[in-house]
């Protein structure tokens, strides 16, 4: 082999080499502070999956996490409860995290609220994902639903600066101030303006083919969470406007039916349907229609549960 | 495969480690293989379509050559047909056809409209037609001799780092370089690997996050207000930058690494001072080729004078053509057209102005606001280019000039901050390059840690900030 290529392949591997050790070493620093951080929706999430012990767990979206008050929860069924709703995310997460709870404990109840399009084809709930990039290679669980973002994803987690792309600003941001703009009371998150009316655009959501994939998560959290002697219970909370049930509501109907799992579609709910004063905007209640949500929710739990489940 | 997917990460080092083991004589058929691989993980199907027209012109080549007369013209014009043919059918015929059942509609013509034909776009068509035209129209020219070796030609159109996105080479320029042994060369190497990172720099840190803020704004171009669609229009014109040319940089640097020079394609156009410099430095290659192939046989600027006006617009016009079936791509070319006949009309006016305003005293002002001018029209122009249609286009425009409001942050709070740190590393790198050439060194510092703290930072900004979902090249639908 000539020499030029020898120099050239001994410089690379040097090169490789301090690449490698920046890598762990840099990765181990942000692994630090990440977990370090008391505010912001990653210390959600990490509590999420790492410390919560409650016997009421509510699973979902943005809408999940501003439409169940905890406190009135945990008031009607006589048990601790956490609101695990995290912006932005779909089944695929949920399921994730139900999967890094269950190698824990167990909860008693499982809320799961799902967007009515929540097992519609969008990729960009695959992208999202991306927030469970820090767990995974703590929750070894949470893994085979992570790799779906891409075919080379196990790969691409061996470098440990890459778990932590997108999050170098909140860790500086976190760590540094330590605070956060939002109100947090066992993880419901609530929202105080009323919806303005003359702001929202008359724009028809496009309905997309069901994703199988999404399907067969939500499928599997149901009988997870049943093989471990988890009630839940699927919900679709209110929406400022919805027009005709969509492909998700009929087919969670459906598995629901299938696997013995109580569901209750609240989307357009007269009680919520166009209110004003119960919404802050199309997609979330505010804190008023939550407490009158929430009310009606935990009732029907606790009128379903009397008797069947000892806390 | 795209440049900034986990295939090339491994598709790249193998392919360039055969290549320097293989015997000279065996290495176009190693690369062509490799080209056939890299195109066929779009859409295997489509490499038909190049196969057709390799033959056909590798074909008209010789005959060109071995002819007299008006039989060279005729082979010539039987190659460019074929191009050309091949091009007005997958790319042009749903554009015409839509436009002719909208005419038969306005006249209030009741036939059947014409059908569709549903069909996905051959990636890079575009590119490798106009590189397989230049070998053709350059033969018939005599500058460039036929190759007489099927597997050299099919290489020449096929040769991976630049099949579906450029830069469009010249015969003179890539044929030659196919026939050449090359050997290993360090620095050879080590400045290609350097090109490539750059590149993908641009590309996953730069354009690709951009492109998280804008995406979502020109999709949705009724939901928002003009302050953010300004912004996303100003990112917009960082982003097709970067997207491209940080491609053009992986391409010549992958190329660099195997020995092989391929043509330089930008040079940081947005330091432009008119519209006629920033053609000189975006797109290099396809700017050449219209200047080479369309607008010198016009005549160019040998004619009279409207003649020359007509001679650019007519040229800018078809460019916009080139870039995608339809009448906003149409538009975007006519407005740099137009940008360009009006430099040229109003040129003494303009110095003119300078003078009695005193700003050619001002030399730095001049040349400051000469850059932000030429900025603001090419941004403009790229309105027409990104939005999804005319209409949108127009909503746009008008958005941005009368409505004004809270700057829309993104799905997520942290991509303007992630945008700007790329936005400033990219001015830094441009600006340092425009203005001090050879000096603050970094990639090709002396100092070895400066080299190797400067290849680091790029990798581990890469890591932390850049998007890992391998979102496709701008220039691919092209």
């Amino acid at each position: 082999m000539n020499s030029s290529i020898i120099i050239f392949l001994r410089k690379l591997v040097l090169f490789l080499l301090i690449l490698v050790l920046i890598d762990i070493a840099l990765g181990k620093a942000l692994e630090h502070f990440y977990f370090k951080m008391k505010s912001g929706q990653s210390s959600r999430i990490t509590y999420a999956m790492s410390q919560t012990n409650e016997d009421v767990m509510v699973f979902g979206s943005s809408r999940a996490n501003h439409h169940y008050v905890t406190t009135l929860l945990e008031d009607s069924l006589q048990a601790t409860a956490y609101n695990a709703g995290i912006d932005g995310q779909g089944i695929l997460f949920q399921y994730s995290l139900l999967k890094a709870m269950q190698s824990r404990y167990q909860p008693k109840i499982i809320i799961l609220d799902l967007n009515p399009d929540g097992l519609e084809e969008a990729s960009i709930y695959y992208d999202r994902l991306y927030v469970l990039l820090p767990y995974y290679k703590k929750f070894k669980e949470i893994q085979p639903i992570v790799n779906v973002r891409s075919p080379y994803e196990y790969l691409k987690t061996m470098s440990t600066l890459y778990r932590y792309n997108y999050f170098i600003l909140p860790i500086l941001y976190n760590n540094i101030l330590n605070k956060t703009d939002k109100e947090d009371i066992k993880g419901y998150e609530p929202l105080y303006k009323n919806i303005n009316i003359a702001k929202l655009k008359n724009e028809q959501k496009k309905t997309l083919p069901l994703d199988s994939i999404k399907v067969s998560n939500f499928k599997s959290f149901i009988q997870d969470a049943n093989r471990n002697n988890c009630k839940v219970f699927v919900y679709i909370s209110p929406i400022f406007k919805i027009n005709e049930p969509t492909p998700t509501i009929e087919i969670v109907k459906e598995i629901c039916n299938k696997e013995g799992v109580y569901f209750r579609d609240y989307s357009s709910h007269p009680l919520f349907k166009e209110s004003t004063r119960y919404f802050h905007d199309f997609n979330h209640l505010n804190n008023s229609g939550a407490e009158v949500y929430s009310r009606i929710v935990s009732s029907e739990i606790k009128g379903l549960q009397k008797g069947a489940i000892n806390f | 495969m795209l440049f900034n997917s986990f295939q090339f990460l491994i598709f790249f080092p193998v392919v360039t480690i055969l290549y320097f083991l293989l015997p000279h004589k065996l290495r176009w058929l190693h690369l062509l293989i490799a080209s056939c691989i890299f195109y066929t993980a779009f859409i295997p199907v489509y490499i038909l379509i190049l196969i057709f027209t390799i033959i056909i012109d590798y074909i008209a080549g010789i005959l060109i050559e071995n002819a007299q007369g008006s039989r060279r013209k005729t082979f010539l014009l039987i190659s460019i047909i074929a191009n050309v043919g091949v091009l007005a059918i997958f790319k042009y015929f749903n554009f015409f056809v839509d436009n002719v059942n909208s005419i038969l509609s306005a006249f209030h013509i009741t036939t059947q409209p014409l059908p569709f034909w549903n069909i996905i776009l051959p990636i890079g068509l575009s590119f490798h037609t106009f590189q397989a035209m230049s070998y053709t129209i350059e033969v018939y020219r005599g500058n460039q001799k036929a190759e007489k070796h099927f597997g050299i030609y099919a290489l020449y159109v096929m040769f991976y780092p630049q099949l579906v996105a450029g830069p469009i080479e010249r015969p003179q320029n890539l044929l030659h370089q196919f026939h050449e042994k090359h050997y290993f060369d360090n620095d050879r190497v080590v400045k290609g690997l350097r090109l490539m990172l750059w590149g993908l720099f641009m590309k996953v840190v730069i354009a690709d996050r951009l492109a998280t803020y804008v995406n979502p704004l020109y999709g949705n171009v009724s939901q928002h207000n003009g302050t953010s669609l300004l912004l996303a229009t100003f990112f917009f014109c960082l982003q097709i930058y970067c997207d491209f040319a940080g491609y053009s940089y992986v391409a010549i640097g992958s190329a660099k690494v195997m020995g092989i020079d391929l043509m330089t394609n930008f040079r940081r156009p947005y330091f432009s001072r008119n519209i006629a410099e920033f053609w000189s430095r975006w797109h290099m290659s396809l700017s050449t080729w219209f200047r080479d192939y369309v607008y010198i046989p016009l005549g160019g600027n040998r004619v009279k004078k409207s003649r020359w006006y007509f001679n650019l617009f007519i040229v800018f016009l078809i460019s916009g053509f080139w870039h995608g079936a339809d009448w906003k791509f149409v538009i975007w070319g006519a407005l740099h057209g137009f940008y360009l006949v009006f430099a040229l009309v109003t040129h003494r006016l303009r110095n003119d102005f300078n003078q009695k305003s005193g700003l050619t005293k001002m030399p730095l002002l001049l040349h400051f606001l000469q850059i932000l001018v030429t900025f603001i029209l090419c941004g403009f122009a790229w309105i027409f280019f990104r939005a999804n249609s005319l209409d949108d286009a127009l909503l746009i425009i008008n958005k941005i000039a009368f409505e004004r409001g809270p700057l829309f942050s993104g799905n997520n709070p942290a991509v303007l901050p992630y945008c700007a740190i790329g936005i400033l590393i990219l001015a830094f790198v441009d600006f340092k390059a425009e203005y001090f050439t050879g000096r603050f060194l970094l990639f090709y510092n002396r100092n070895v840690y400066v080299r190797y703290l400067s290849y680091i930072f790029i990798i581990v900004t890469l890591l932390l900030i850049g998007v890992f979902d391998s979102g496709q090249f701008i220039y691919f639908q092209f």
